[in-house]
């Protein structure tokens, strides 16, 4: 299955260049960075598309450098010292570094223009960024913008009606002074907004991809890079390739290298001899007693949590019933099933919403004063077909069955699993979804803001969860940049929102045991910000 | 090299006299005081002076470092007493120890600007921090146009029943406004708040009776306007009642930093009176080893603007900076000007405006940096940029800003204003 290449060849450093990096996962990846919404697509797409700000691999998770983010396309990280940041923190002016290119027919420079589209297409109306509601929220003109642009094209928009209205209007608080630097006006001073600038999708995009719906396969097979690699084939399902991008230069990027002749990632079906890592999955190390708390100061997951889908009419619309749904659900037999199969993570039956070493966590959560019978009620369903979603799914079925109700589980590929929750007509009642924190310091808003804000841009809020006063104490949240007082906000919406049971948090889970890795595998870094995913920018073979 | 034959009486030099005191380097305009003033050829020799005496020497340095004959003859000249004059650092230091020591407590809140020096915001947030107070941050008004009662109107808006301390800049460094200190210490007054303010460009610039003014602390840099060293700054504390300028209690002050401060026990209950209770001043002073140079050069450079007379001075450095203004205005127009204009109780030498034709170029930090640096390289004209927000703008906005002082001319400045006005048509 996988290519033979040239065998390695070791510089005077003792690092080795060359050689076929094998992956091997299930499911396909999202490609389009602007659609980005797991760690395994943005490991993935971390190889050809250069983002403004990033993280570098730290090989010591306790490292605050391993949680801090860098430039990247950005020469600096804006600040009051290099004039980047106004005295009212609500300006951060952006420089780019300069001699990064796109790998187009003839090589052409990353302009400052290229940033601002990739900031109107995360505001598409077709597939809007998953992480939006931190734009929309921070950003000053990003909502009205993504408004008028749904209300202008709507969700089913080809690409030259996108193109069109991408074209002729501006996001108000971003804008370029010159091909080189960008200025972003923010509707607030808050402490985040490198954190936020620093996630997957806030790439560029090059004019190219006006002609592209974002997220569609026809652009999949058009990417254009900025990082050492490039795709070079994709079989849907099958199979991914990437080789060195000829375009890209060290001394242009201080986070990635270019060791590697050919990175090949497998795709469904038995994994085959040869495979240097796992894919879109925990692979651990053996490891025979129950993973301990890493004790690494980095916020755990939530993951998994129920979510309702409350978009739908039905009797999941009753507080009631979800509560008596809450109350039946055995996490810790969630935790048994999910402990079964090793996947090295650490593992707490969730108390709250929040979890361990994030900003707001609490771990405290009401009391319920349910009944515990849903006589006669049906309900659907639908999972990943992965696993860990599998056996999380049949254990609250059954559960839920004890007290009468009536389970239809639908298994989904990752994919089309992804594709049915976004949807905002889509056929299911119950899902289970996983919130890693997008990053580790200040980060009061990555789990109560993005799953529970309402409006037509909270579109990490699946279940489509709405209530006024909740957002009205989210929005005085974002509002303090007092810590302290924004945390004893930040868990008020938990409290307020768990009284509600919009969800149902499961389990929190962190990675505790290292990745399996193949014995000629070296310097791979667990990244926190790809979920603990090995950091394929910086990995070399040995032979 | 120095200067050996110095005109005296300084009070009745010429201008053009005076100039010669100073290190200006030749062939140049130095229009940036507001950053940093040229020292006098004899604060240099005195500085060169005294690190020869006291270097490799075995004499007792603690003493001189405490400065007490040079703070009583600074303070003097503020017209204060020593034990309220500190020398410091510099302006970042004096305000930090004060706002750091403040015995500020959680839910107190401070009213502030958003034109005010990082030192302040930073320090605050860092108070804020450490034990939870508020700061409530306004942003002044700017243009030509500003008048003083504006001002004190929206600090007295601000006052709520929390707020214990008003902080502002005595001169904002961003838009060169000259505040109406003593309106604004009176309204402190009346409400019964500490008034911090930051002074880093006050000695030198105006001729200024500290305790006249009614404000609690003053922190000042003594290498701008003053033109001493670099590192050299001034602390006023008021450390008595005096009810004809401030009839409020003393505020409680811990001297963070201080060698002297008792180590057990605590210093005597501080003054009710017009009489010092205990010498703060001391306390804050007290700091290790000092450089015994830096501050006689500072006390020199005072000395020397009190020959000359610091009323002159002011006169002067206004004079000067009008006629700026002037053809500023009258080559950019007043809208251009984020400086006060016709309130003159509003004026300061600080010039800043919007020297090109597209309003949007305001909030263009690339292309004002580019003029002010084209100024400098090109016609060796140092000026600066600022950064200042407008109110009701959602726009962080960018300044070019000039300086007049005692040490520049009318010539220069007609010519560095035609040299802008020239470089500002090509860049727009």
């Amino acid at each position: 299955m996988f290519t033979a290449t040239a065998p390695v060849r070791i510089d005077t450093t003792g690092v080795r260049t060359g050689g076929t990096l094998r992956l091997h996962g299930s499911g396909d990846p999202v490609l389009d960075p602007a659609c980005l919404d797991d760690a395994a697509s943005a490991q993935l797409v971390r190889l050809y598309a250069r983002q403004l700000f990033t993280y570098q691999p730290d090989p010591d998770p306790r490292s605050w450098q391993a949680i801090a983010p860098v430039p990247d396309l950005a020469a600096q990280i804006p600040s009051i010292y290099n004039a980047g940041l106004g005295a009212s923190g609500t300006t951060y002016v952006v420089h780019l570094r300069p001699g990064v290119r796109w790998d187009t027919a003839v090589p052409r420079t990353v302009t400052a223009y290229d940033v601002i589209r990739g900031f109107k297409r995360l505001a598409n109306p077709v597939r809007p960024a998953p992480t939006l509601g931190y734009f929309t929220s921070t950003i000053r003109g990003m909502a009205q913008f993504h408004a008028e642009y749904a209300a202008a094209v709507g969700p089913d928009a080809s690409a030259a009606e996108l193109a069109a209205f991408q074209n002729s209007h501006e996001i108000a608080g971003i804008f370029a002074l010159d091909d080189e630097s960008l200025v972003f006006e923010v509707v607030r001073p808050i402490l985040d907004f490198i954190s936020i600038l620093a996630l997957p999708p806030v790439v560029p995009a090059p004019v190219e991809y006006d002609a592209f719906v974002p997220g569609s396969p026809e652009l999949a097979g058009n990417l254009r890079a900025t990082g050492p690699y490039r795709l070079t084939g994709y079989a849907r399902g099958s199979a991914l390739t990437f080789e060195p991008n000829p375009v890209w230069r060290q001394d242009t990027d201080p986070v990635r290298r270019q060791f590697l002749d050919r990175i090949e990632v497998g795709l469904g079906g038995s994994v085959p001899a040869g495979v240097d890592l796992a894919w879109n999955a925990r692979v651990p190390e053996p490891y025979t007693d129950p993973p301990a708390d890493p004790a690494n100061g980095l916020g755990w997951g939530l993951d998994p949590y129920l979510v309702f889908n409350l978009r739908r009419p039905g009797p999941l619309r009753d507080v009631a019933v979800r509560r008596s749904i809450a109350a039946a659900v055995d996490r810790s037999a969630v935790a048994a099933a999910v402990a079964g199969l090793r996947t090295g993570t650490a593992i707490r039956v969730a108390r709250g919403i929040v979890p361990p070493d994030n900003d707001a966590y609490t771990g405290r959560e009401p009391e319920s004063t349910s009944d515990g019978r849903i006589d006669g009620l049906a309900l659907t369903a639908i999972h990943p077909d992965t696993p860990e979603a599998t056996v999380v799914a049949r254990s609250y079925a059954a559960d839920l069955e004890r007290v009468g109700a009536t389970v239809r589980l639908v298994a989904l590929s990752p994919p089309a699993h992804r594709e049915r929750v976004a949807d905002p007509y889509g056929d299911w009642d119950l899902t289970t979804l996983s919130c890693a924190p997008a990053w580790h310091y200040q980060n009061g808003r990555v789990f109560l803001q993005r799953l529970f804000q309402g409006g037509a841009d909270s579109t990490g809020n699946r279940g489509g969860y709405h209530e006024p006063e909740v957002d009205e104490l989210i929005e005085r949240a974002l509002d303090s940049i007092d810590p302290r007082h924004a945390n004893a906000l930040w868990q008020q919406v938990e409290q307020r929102v768990l009284a509600d049971v919009p969800v149902v948090p499961l389990l929190f889970q962190t990675p505790a045991v290292r990745n399996l890795r193949s014995e000629r595998v070296r310097d791979a870094v667990a990244m926190p910000s790809l979920g603990y995913a090995d950091d394929l920018c910086t990995l070399w073979l040995d032979y | 090299m120095t200067l050996t034959a110095i005109p005296e009486p300084l009070a009745d030099a010429s201008w053009e006299d005076i100039r010669a005191l100073f290190m200006l380097t030749p062939n140049s305009i130095h229009l940036n005081t507001g950053t940093i003033g040229a020292m006098p050829y004899e604060v240099l020799d005195t500085m060169d002076r005294v690190t020869r005496e006291w270097t490799g020497g075995l004499m007792d340095v603690y003493p001189p470092g405490m400065y007490t004959e040079h703070r009583a003859n600074i303070a003097r000249s503020f017209g204060v007493d020593q034990d309220e004059m500190v020398i410091c650092h510099n302006a970042t230091e004096g305000v930090a120890r004060i706002i750091n020591g403040l015995d500020l407590h959680e839910g107190d809140e401070v009213i502030t600007t958003s034109h005010e020096c990082y030192s302040v915001l930073s320090n605050f947030n860092l108070v804020r921090n450490r034990h939870g107070i508020t700061m409530k941050v306004l942003t002044p008004p700017s243009g030509y146009d500003v008048r003083a009662e504006e001002i004190v109107e929206l600090f007295e808006r601000a006052i709520g029943p929390r707020t214990k301390v008003l902080a502002f800049a005595a001169i904002t460094l961003f838009t060169g406004t000259l505040l109406p200190i003593r309106a604004l210490c009176e309204l402190a007054q009346r409400h019964g708040l500490i008034t911090v303010i930051d002074g880093a460009l006050l000695p030198g610039m105006l001729d200024c009776d500290m305790r006249a003014l009614g404000a609690d602390f003053i922190s000042c840099s003594g290498s701008k306007f003053q033109c001493g060293p670099l590192g050299t700054g001034l602390l006023y504390v008021r450390n008595k009642v005096i009810p004809e300028y401030n009839p409020l209690p003393l505020p409680t002050l811990w001297p963070i930093i201080s060698t002297w401060y008792p180590m057990i026990g605590s210093p005597p209950p501080r003054s009710t009176t017009e009489m010092e209770s205990d010498n703060i001043g001391d306390y804050l002073q007290s700091a290790g080893s000092a450089s015994i140079a830096r501050g006689a050069g500072l006390a020199k450079a005072c000395e020397i603007f009190d020959r000359i007379g610091r009323k002159r001075i002011e006169r002067r450095a206004m004079e000067l900076a009008d006629h700026g203004r002037e053809l500023i205005a009258e080559h950019f127009g007043e809208k251009a000007m984020y400086s006060p204009g016709a309130d003159v109780r509003l004026r300061s030498p600080l010039v800043a405006f919007h020297p090109f034709r597209e309003e949007r170029d305001a909030w263009n930090v690339k292309k004002v940096h580019e003029f002010v640096t084209r100024m400098e390289h090109e016609h060796r004209i140092w000026i600066r940029w600022t950064e200042f927000d407008v109110p009701h703008s959602p726009h962080q906005y960018y300044a070019a800003r000039f300086t007049g002082h005692l040490f520049n001319n009318h010539e220069e400045m007609e010519r560095a204003v035609k040299t802008m006005v020239r470089l500002a048509e090509v860049m727009s």
